[in-house]
């Protein structure tokens, strides 16, 4: 008798204090996988690519300083129910690294949502193209970043890495992968100095 | 409902060896830059060894009497049981506060920043009442469970961050000074709680040998010493970027495709925190003289409640409640000085 009342005293504590009300349910969230990262008339726009079940890509454009920004914005006015947690792979234009590629690390690193494996990497800005008629293009560029990390293991290839790197090589000189497409997307690294 | 059968002492053991753990899961304090992964080492291995001699006195009452302390102030002093009850169940009400708070801080901050924490605290405080009504016994032998889940999840944590080592950035030299020597020891030391725990409760146990508590502490130290490394040589710089190294650890382990197991982490937390407040709230039953007692039990399950919802109202009662300092200092009081004072006033010759 004990243990049916303390269940049922229990069970109707949860159905009326209903401590997770403003829990996010997964299908309503807006769960971004790629961001990319680049440039117009000065100014730099993160575009957050969404999952879905369209054949083209769901990229939402946001124009900011930092992720940081970048993330409060598109809560704020684009994506009321972004979720970063599936977030796996950010994608900078190689002409703006110098400009970005610190600052929004830290802002990962600081923010547990971000899994520290997600994948880091500059490209030009044709690759950057891609991602906005590509739905498939997250998926390849994964790919190629494994396989150039199987075949030269001092490239950094995810934010756990490349932060680790910017905060401890003395010699300010790290490698990351880099995308290039010209004719057909190609991967190799390059050494970026802070 | 509360039974008097003793169980092996390995068990109760296993049991300490899981609330442990909580120290370094939740572990959330800022390594200063000058701190060594050495240094940290030298002071787990001091923390523990300190935390041993805590459990000197208990442990020398429980082999000479067979008795744990409380047993043997209820026999020696009964007209001033009430007061050394009312000391016992003070400082197992700031424990529970302390890993309650603890935990919840994590659950907001990691899993769920809008859950109502009064809720989850109300909600895990109602089912370690009933657990702990149904008595050490049980709540040891769910131990078992815990630790066997506990231990999957700690090797699946630790394995899936060996490619992230990375022993180039850190060597292992040994740099640190006496203040951080001080704020680390005196951060590991919490674990001496167990030690107040075994001081209470130790008279369920058989079979207890000096070696068991050795061995436990030894395990702890392990799984300190493992994580410590892990923290500094897989998540180097990023891993002081954010509280709960250890959550961190576990987003960055991936299994072939998995990628970040934070679920095994907070699973962990949870279960061992169960463990932790269910073996309190069977220690304050069995110092009032009631164990299992259900009004007991219930009565300070609201009375940590309360005391719960002060501290997240007042600031100032949730900095004393979470200071290490304080808190070694109420359990060296516990663990070493009141059994000390028994053991010098009621000598050999009065134990027979």
């Amino acid at each position: 008798m004990f243990k049916k009342l303390f269940c049922a005293v229990l069970c109707l504590s949860m159905i009326f204090v209903c401590g997770c009300t403003n829990s996010k349910q997964i299908d309503k969230a807006a769960l971004a996988e790629t961001v990319t990262v680049s440039e117009a008339n000065g100014k730099l726009i993160y575009t957050f690519y969404l999952l879905s079940g369209e054949d083209k890509p769901q990229g939402v454009s946001v124009t900011a300083n930092s992720f940081r920004e970048a993330c409060t914005l598109a809560k704020e006015k684009y994506i009321p129910d972004l979720r970063l947690e599936k977030f796996e792979l950010l994608v900078v234009n190689e002409k703006i690294y110098s400009r970005v590629l610190k600052n929004d690390l830290k802002y990962m690193s600081e923010e547990s949502f971000f899994s520290p494996l997600s994948y880091v990497t500059l490209c030009d800005e044709n690759t950057i193209k891609i991602f906005e008629e590509d739905k498939n293009a997250p998926e390849q560029i994964e790919e190629y970043i494994l396989l150039l990390k199987n075949k030269n293991d001092a490239v950094n290839i995810n934010s756990l890495s490349v932060y680790n790197s910017f905060a401890e090589n003395k010699d300010d000189e790290i490698y990351i992968s880099y995308f290039n497409s010209d004719e057909e997307l190609k991967v190799s690294y390059i050494k970026i100095i802070l | 409902m509360h039974t008097k059968i003793k169980f092996p002492s390995k068990r109760l053991m296993l049991s300490l060896f899981i609330c442990s753990s909580l120290v370094i899961l939740l572990l959330n304090f800022n390594e200063a830059s000058n701190i060594s992964f050495t240094f940290n080492v030298f002071c787990i291995l001091s923390g523990l060894a300190i935390t041993f001699l805590f459990f000197v006195p208990s442990a020398i009452i429980k082999k000479r009497t067979n008795l744990d302390f409380m047993s043997f102030a209820h026999l020696k002093t009964p007209s001033a049981i009430v007061f050394i009850s009312a000391f016992y169940s003070i400082y197992f009400v700031w424990t529970a506060e302390y890993f309650l708070l603890g935990y919840t801080d994590m659950f907001v901050k990691k899993l769920n920043s809008e859950a109502n924490i009064y809720v989850v605290a109300l909600i895990l405080l109602a089912v370690c009442s009933y657990a702990a009504h149904k008595g050490l016994n049980a709540v040891t032998r769910c131990g078992i469970f815990i630790f066997a889940f506990s231990l999957i999840a700690f090797i699946l944590i630790f394995s899936g961050n060996i490619s992230n080592l990375d022993f180039k950035h850190y060597g292992f030299e040994f740099s640190g000074n006496y203040n951080n020597f001080i704020e680390n020891t005196s951060y590991f030391m919490t674990t001496s709680f167990i030690a107040v725990i075994f001081a209470c409760v130790s008279v369920y146990i058989k079979d207890f040998k000096t070696k068991h508590t050795a061995v436990t502490l030894g395990f702890i130290a392990l799984l300190f010493i493992i994580t410590m490394l892990f923290v500094w040589f897989a998540l180097g710089s990023y891993g002081n970027s954010q509280e709960y190294s250890f959550f961190t650890l576990s987003k960055s382990s991936h299994l072939g495709v998995v990628n970040g197991i934070d679920c095994f982490y907070l699973s962990v937390s949870t279960l061992s925190v169960f463990l932790i407040l269910s073996i309190i709230l069977c220690c304050i039953s069995k110092s009032t003289g009631k164990s299992g007692s259900l009004n007991i039990i219930l009565l300070f399950s609201l009375i940590i409640f309360i005391l719960y919802i002060c501290s997240n109202q007042f600031n100032f009662v949730k900095e004393i409640m979470t200071n290490h300092y304080y808190f070694n200092a109420f359990s060296f009081a516990a663990a070493v000085l009141v059994p000390t004072v028994y053991l010098f006033v009621f000598g050999r010759k009065s134990y027979v």
